[in-house]
């Protein structure tokens, strides 16, 4: 399977990242070789059990209990700026 | 007070619990430890004196009026990918520099009566193998200044094989604490999965973090894995597990374990740190175990799983951080122009997020998740069929010691560096590394793996290697 430059810079957009140049030709190479790499192996055969690593062992429960939750002053002191028990934001439109 | 650092957990407990030693003035021993050799090693990220000391105020007073856990009061470093309330928690990354966590995570919760000296220096996200990708730059190996401490747990080797925490917390996805542990001579242990709550660990990987300890030594590790296991309902991949007195566990030898030394594991590392595992190995047959050699063939089936599946999960894990609220905050006249000037990820970090966006986007390739997947349920597969041959795996940790801080390699070809730790993560066994001799002058890491939730199996082998030698005990020559 060929990688394109395009599909690089596609990925980046979903990734959410900014990428110089190079690093675009620095990732296609990676990744053109990390496909060629998979590609390459042969998968010894599945057994019946596809249980995923950790799965048996971690038993999980079926729910989880409900944990208490920070309170309205505690999340509040997290953000960058607050007004009157509330997270202040910035202004993302104008109002007429 | 200088002889301090040399005394095992358990006798720290008989100390401060016959108060002949206060937890205050322990705690701050090691704050003066941590801040004298800060500027050489860099070890952590921040050092949390007034926390410290209000806990260790807390322990010194209850014990007044109760008897208190074994640990209380013995102070701990914690890796900065664990949170700590009223602490930062930077990951080491520009994009969570000015975050404080609001709460504790589980094993904190558990050591609450432990001072914490600081939260440690890591490679950015736990990701890396040389803590050379920290934001706050770069963690250096006590042994040798001019190496690297491994990583990415590196901050929590460093410190400890330094004499500046008893014990710390780090936590392992590819080999993180292992790694770490063998290039600064101190013990790394590396739970089973779901043993040790991730509740308030940032998630690299989901489905190989563990968290664990290091410590000078295997009996210590016993005590902190006694403290920090357990079942957790508020995490769905916590085991409901009963857990062993790992105390005890020590108290058996290697008599009848059978140990299987897999071949090409040795044959990929340098002849002197071979040479050293090997000699642990006719060691540990001396005092009563059966030793033979059996196949671990995989390669590049290891490699790739572990790409697959850690880039892929990462990249999930670490949409959520936006770089918005508590990093540098970018400029943009979109959202989406907001966020992607906000991400200021480090190199590294970005590599392996581009890797994972890539498996994870459903492009017609074999290079995606499920593969990894396979690949990893292959190799799990074919580590249970070596159990049923031994009861416990010894191998070479890393396939070299601690490389020196300027060197640079290709990306894919520094993921073999982490060949001989990663199987246990995709299985989710439990994998100790210990110290098993010296090359050129840096330590030599021992590996020891086991069944799933055998970490007793780990205990008898490592803390009878213990007891048959020092290299445990030795301290490198910048600390002394």
């Amino acid at each position: 399977m060929e990688i394109t430059q395009e599909q690089v810079k596609k990925t980046a957009a979903m990734a959410k990242l900014r990428l110089s140049d190079e690093e675009i030709e620095s990732l296609h190479r990676l990744l053109r070789e990390l496909v060629a790499r998979s590609a390459g192996i042969s998968l010894p055969e599945e057994e019946a059990s596809t249980a995923e690593p950790g799965e048996a062992a971690a038993a999980p429960a079926p729910f989880s209990r409900p944990q208490p939750g920070l309170r309205q002053e505690e999340v509040v002191a997290l953000a960058p700026a607050a007004e009157r028990g509330f997270i202040r934001v910035p202004r993302v439109m104008d109002h007429e | 007070m200088n002889e301090l650092k040399s005394l095992s957990l358990a006798e720290l407990s008989e100390l401060l619990a016959a108060r002949k030693l206060s937890s205050v003035e322990l705690t701050s021993y090691y704050l003066e430890r941590s801040r004298k050799y800060q500027k050489d090693i860099n070890g952590y990220i921040t050092i949390t004196e007034d926390l410290a000391l209000a806990t260790a105020r807390r322990a010194d007073e209850l014990r007044t009026r109760e008897e208190l856990p074994l640990l209380a009061g013995i102070p701990v470093a914690v890796k900065d990918n664990i949170v700590a309330r009223g602490a930062p928690t930077t990951c080491a990354s520009r994009v969570l520099e000015n975050y404080v966590s609001p709460f504790d995570a589980a094993v904190v919760e558990k050591l609450s009566l432990n001072p914490l000296l600081g939260k440690v220096n890591l490679d950015e996200f736990a990701m890396g193998a040389d803590n050379k990708t920290s934001a706050f730059g770069p963690v250096r190996n006590p042994w040798d200044l001019q190496r690297v401490p491994g990583g990415s747990s590196g901050g929590s080797a460093a410190v400890v094989a330094a004499g500046c925490a008893p014990f710390s917390l780090g936590s392992d996805t590819g080999g993180s604490i292992r790694q770490p542990a063998a290039f600064c001579g101190v013990t790394g242990f590396k739970p089973t999965y779901g043993r040790v709550s991730r509740r308030g660990l940032v998630a690299f990987a989901s489905s190989l973090d563990q968290i664990g300890p290091l410590a000078r030594s295997i009996a210590d590790c016993a005590l902190v894995l006694q403290a920090i296991c357990g079942h957790d309902p508020a995490d769905a991949t916590s085991a409901r597990q009963e857990v062993p007195d790992f105390r005890a566990c020590l108290q058996a030898d290697v008599r009848g374990l059978r140990l299987g030394l897999p071949r090409e594991n040795f044959a990929c590392c340098d002849e002197e740190v071979a040479g050293a595992v090997e000699e642990a190995a006719r060691q540990l047959e001396l005092a009563g175990a059966t030793v033979h050699w059996v196949s671990m063939p995989y390669r590049d089936e290891v490699v790739t799983a572990y790409l697959l599946i850690a880039t892929a999960e990462a990249a999930s894990n670490l949409a959520r951080f936006d770089g918005v609220k508590y990093g540098y905050r970018g400029q943009g006249q979109t959202l989406d122009e907001l966020y992607t000037s906000s991400r200021i990820f480090g190199a590294t970090v970005r590599r392996r997020l581009m890797l994972g966006t890539f498996a994870l986007s459903g492009e017609d390739c074999p290079a995606c998740y499920e593969q990894g997947l396979r690949l990893g349920r292959a190799i799990a597969r074919h580590l249970d069929s070596l159990f049923r041959q031994c009861d416990v795996l010894l191998l070479p940790t890393a396939p070299t010691v601690a490389f020196t801080l300027d060197g640079e390699q290709d990306p894919l070809a520094s993921y073999y560096n982490d060949i001989l730790t990663i199987p246990a993560n995709l299985a989710g066994l439990p994998a100790v590394s210990v110290p098993c001799g010296l090359s050129s002058g840096l330590p030599v890491g021992m590996q020891l793996m086991a069944p799933r939730f055998r970490e007793d199996l780990l205990l008898r082998v490592g803390h009878t290697w213990q007891c048959l030698t020092d290299w445990h005990q030795r301290w490198p020559r910048e600390v002394n």
